[in-house]
């Protein structure tokens, strides 16, 4: 055992990183997108169902057929690294638009008319009382796409996007558990720290009190 | 009349589905005078009361507030010259009490020192302890604390307008009465046009020197407060009639 990790611990480390960068990316792209489209969705309620219809619909699309669907697009397709951060953000925005679009609406509506009587703008209300309230709740949605892409990235060593999943392919083509392993186990234990640690800040964003 | 800060001229609305809710609908509040509407629920008291900022657009008439036309202010501006109270307040769950009074303040950008100092004046004149309660959240606070920050919010920014919907209807009699002596000293001292909703007659009596009643979303009476239980108009005659029922039962 300790000779295998002697043996591949660098690659480890570096396929790790590798993995982290691009579920990093993609969350990143993801939370640009997902949050202000579910904003938009509260304002624009009409587009509510077939937006969430389609962001629904993304997520039921086999990632290895996602994967094989972006490589031949121009752009896209040159990179591996591309491909694999364009199909886990796509997969990524359900949760995060749904959560957002929710904890919008979810908003106490007395509370939204006070805060019009007092004179408060549009944008006000969005800064001070809808996003403060939801919060809790769009980091939720934020943590469920994380755990998620976390996930769906070791399948993005199918392409050649390199992460974890490198590992999991490689020990399966040749029946080797340790390497099966050794792509796995670092794979959930990143799952389980982004978890546990955007569960603590949703913790901490929470509004205190009895309601809801 | 000139000193009408407030006048409703043929105020009416219609829902798109044809429901009345208002109907023709004259009436003037008088500069720093405080008119109770009474009436039962649904009577459209409420929605009356939100035409002023706009809350609500009436379909037809319109509303003056300062001799101009509702519509012709912005809705932004209006709002802010205009302090709001409703039942069981609507205070921000996430700002603590202090943050609350200053909300007004804050969205008018006003600078920090101002707003902290303003709020320990408004702590003081709605009777709260601003060291034991200015970094309480709402849900930390009892019925009639929230009451209380409530009007200090409502009072910031110093508004020459108050809008009360039921502003004590959610609390007990002991602690509403507390808050009637309250506001009633708190009125006398600052000349505010105050428009408030009530369902309680005697709070109704106690509070404004104008009473008007409403029904069906028409008014059938505006009198002065201490005319109002003797007042020879039917619909008032059975409204007190209904819910003044000053005397015990005798004892079997």
């Amino acid at each position: 055992m300790s000779g295998f990790l002697a043996q591949h611990g660098s690659e480890i480390a570096e396929l790790t990183l590798e993995h982290l960068w691009l579920c990093g990316s993609a969350m990143l792209l993801a939370t640009a997108i997902g949050v202000p489209t579910g904003i938009w969705l509260t304002r624009h309620p009409r587009w509510a169902k077939p937006v969430l219809g389609v962001v629904n619909v993304i997520q039921t699309i086999p990632s290895l057929a996602m994967f094989g669907f972006l490589l031949p697009l121009p752009w896209l397709g040159d990179r591996a690294a591309r491909i694999a951060i364009a199909a886990l953000t796509a997969y990524a925005l359900l949760p995060i638009v749904r959560n957002t679009y929710a904890g919008i609406e979810g908003v106490d509506p007395t509370v939204l008319e006070v805060a019009k009587a007092l004179g408060m703008t549009d944008g006000q209300r969005l800064r001070k009382v809808e996003l403060p309230l939801a919060a809790g709740f769009i980091l939720a949605g934020l943590r469920t796409a994380t755990v998620l892409a976390v996930g769906i990235a070791t399948i993005a060593a199918a392409v050649g996007a390199g992460g974890l999943g490198e590992f999991i392919f490689r020990g399966v083509a040749s029946v080797d558990n340790r390497l099966v392993l050794a792509g796995a186990i670092p794979a959930a234990l990143l799952a389980i720290a982004a978890d546990a640690g955007l569960g603590w800040v949703e913790k901490r964003l929470k509004v205190p009190g009895p309601h809801r | 009349m000139t000193g009408a800060a407030i006048a409703f001229e043929q105020v009416g609305l219609t829902t798109p589905d044809g429901r009345v809710i208002l109907e023709g609908v004259d009436l003037k509040i008088a500069s720093g005078s405080t008119t109770a509407l009474l009436g039962r629920s649904g009577s459209g008291k409420t929605t009356l009361l939100r035409t002023v900022n706009r809350l609500i657009e009436p379909t037809a008439g319109r509303v003056l507030v300062e001799g101009k036309a509702t519509t012709g202010w912005d809705p932004i501006a209006l709002r802010r010259s205009i302090g709001y109270v409703i039942q069981e307040t609507g205070l921000f769950p996430h700002f603590d009490a202090e943050r609350n009074v200053g909300a007004v303040l804050e969205i008018e950008s006003r600078p920090k020192q101002e707003i902290a100092e303003r709020a320990r004046e408004l702590f003081a004149q709605v009777g709260l302890d601003y060291a034991t309660f200015a970094h309480r959240l709402p849900y930390q606070l009892s019925g009639g604390q929230r009451q209380r920050v409530g009007l200090a919010r409502a009072l910031a920014a110093e508004p020459k307008f108050l809008l009360m919907d039921e502003p004590f209807g959610a609390l007990d009699p002991l602690t509403r009465a507390e808050m009637q002596d309250m506001l009633r000293a708190l009125l006398e001292r600052l000349n505010k046009t105050v428009l408030l909703v009530t369902h309680d007659l005697d709070e109704a009596l106690y509070l404004a020197s104008q009473v008007v009643l409403m029904e069906g979303g028409k008014l059938v009476a505006d009198l002065p407060a201490n005319e109002f239980l003797t007042a020879q108009i039917p619909a008032v005659q059975s409204y007190v009639r209904a819910v003044h029922r000053g005397t015990p039962c005798p004892a079997s």
